[in-house]
């Protein structure tokens, strides 16, 4: 029989998992990938919010409709040669004043590799399930909850907004490019088929993924000694040791995280 | 924006110069920066101007081309045999030339492209729509205006139109102060000339690469 029993509905374990995201607070990452044919190397922060919690007995938290907040940050470069067509601007003859005409040669048109900075943020719906894990950890007694397998993540929305964002930056560069002029439309449209939205999906699955995958959130933590006030003064206060902590979800009359913690003097 | 510059060619400029008088004429292309150094024997280029012999016959257009060799830019052909009346137009076709000038002397005085001088052209094709103010850099006196309209995009009819609008120029001459037309409406892609009837030593700039002039 454990010396204290704690026990939290499915409320009050909403709430401590509430707190548990505000203090894992954002994650950062960087690496480098593929958008389609072209390399690329990325930044990413991420966060979670929100989110119902269901406790399954014996040992299952499961967290629906949570959010998965991210910021992204890449850049890659593009040379223009691939999608548009050789252009040279013609011959162009003038009667000149002081000669009879004046003839520039053709003038092939060299269209330059541009680069584009796409910076995109979103959120993205997850529910998962969690396992309770109670350890040790130093002098501190943890209980977390640790994601099983990997969540799935609905990116395609997220990689359809990403290439819409791609479309709008590569127009704003691309009204730069001289001479681009009637060609600007279906350069977009180039750009845009050329990643394509498996492309992007195929970047943002793997800078995504590792956010959510061993995904842990701390519950509860308390030190192994644990100091206990008196009710009432003369009496001192007392340290125990928390020996043993365990949690699981049980259900009786509704469904608890119950805490179990035998302690020593 | 694209820049327009007679005193720093690119491969969309061209700088054309008559020559009249019979004789030897010898040039160099460099950069603006060199411009300025004297003649030496490296780098230079000629051209034989013989007198025309047929009576009433046509001046003709002879095309040199810049190109880079190493560090150094060359013409081709380097040497040039023209009659006097004739117009020799250099051109780069290589847009990785950043900006040259070409500058000589001989027979009937020097000439300069980042200074033009009498009976030289300045041609600029236009790739950016805009409004493009452009002045002498080098006395200011004169000056103008040029917008360059886009079409749109998206109108498959607009564009079998603007590529024939490609092979038309507009002419502004320069003669002393004076400048005809002081404004013009051209389309993106649209080459201006720029024939300099009278003047000594100007430029066709940008007034916005010009202090205090824009």
């Amino acid at each position: 029989m454990p010396d204290i029993i704690a026990a939290a509905d499915e409320t009050a374990a909403t709430n401590l998992i509430h707190a548990a995201e505000t203090t894992l607070g954002t994650l950062s990452k960087s690496g480098s990938g593929s958008l389609g044919p072209f390399n690329t190397s990325w930044n990413a922060s991420a966060s979670f919010s929100g989110g119902m919690i269901d406790l399954i007995a014996p040992n299952v938290v499961r967290i629906t409709n949570g959010q998965f907040n991210y910021a992204l940050g890449f850049s890659f470069s593009f040379d223009l040669s691939n999608i548009l067509p050789d252009f040279c601007l013609p011959q162009v003859c003038i009667p000149i004043p002081f000669d009879g005409k004046l003839c520039t040669p053709k003038i092939c048109i060299n269209w330059p590799t541009i680069t584009i900075p796409i910076s995109h943020s979103g959120a993205i719906n997850f529910t998962a399930d969690f396992s309770l894990n109670a350890h040790l950890s130093g002098s501190d007694w943890l209980i977390d909850i640790v994601v099983v397998g990997i969540p799935f993540l609905q990116i395609g929305p997220a990689a359809a907004a990403i290439l819409a964002a791609i479309g709008a930056a590569a127009s704003l560069i691309l009204l730069a490019v001289p001479f681009i002029g009637p060609f600007l439309a279906a350069a977009v449209a180039g750009i845009t088929a050329f990643i394509g939205i498996a492309g992007v999906t195929g970047l943002l699955g793997p800078i995504l993924t590792p956010f959510v995958s061993g995904l842990t959130f701390n519950v509860y933590k308390q030190p192994k000694l644990f100091q206990v006030l008196p009710p009432a003064l003369p009496d001192p206060a007392v340290n125990v040791y928390l020996d043993a902590i365990t949690a699981v979800v049980a259900s009786s009359n509704e469904d608890e995280l119950v805490i179990s913690v035998d302690i020593s003097p | 924006m694209d820049t327009l510059d007679s005193r720093s060619l690119r491969y969309i400029d061209c700088f054309a110069q008559k020559f009249t008088t019979p004789g030897h004429v010898y040039y160099r292309i460099s950069t603006l920066a060199g411009a300025c150094l004297p003649f030496g024997e490296e780098g230079e280029f000629t051209i034989d101007i013989r007198t025309r012999s047929e009576k009433g016959g046509e001046s003709q257009q002879h095309d040199v081309q810049v190109k880079r060799e190493g560090n150094r830019f060359v013409a081709d052909p380097p040497n040039l045999e023209i009659h006097a009346g004739d117009m020799v137009l250099w051109n780069t076709p290589d847009p990785n030339i950043a900006g040259y000038v070409v500058v000589g002397e001989g027979a009937g005085g020097k000439f300069d492209s980042s200074a033009l001088n009498s009976e030289a052209v300045f041609t600029h094709a236009f790739g950016s729509p805009g409004e493009y103010k452009w002045v002498d850099a080098h006395r200011g006196k004169i000056s103008g205006v040029i917008h360059v309209r886009s079409l749109d995009p998206k109108d498959k009819e607009q564009c079998q139109k603007w590529l024939a609008t490609l092979e038309e120029g507009s002419l502004i001459v320069v003669e002393g102060d004076s400048v005809r037309p002081k404004k013009m409406e051209i389309l993106t892609g649209q080459t201006v000339f720029w024939a300099i009837q009278k003047a000594s030593g100007i430029s066709i700039t940008d007034s916005r690469l010009v202090t205090g002039k824009n």
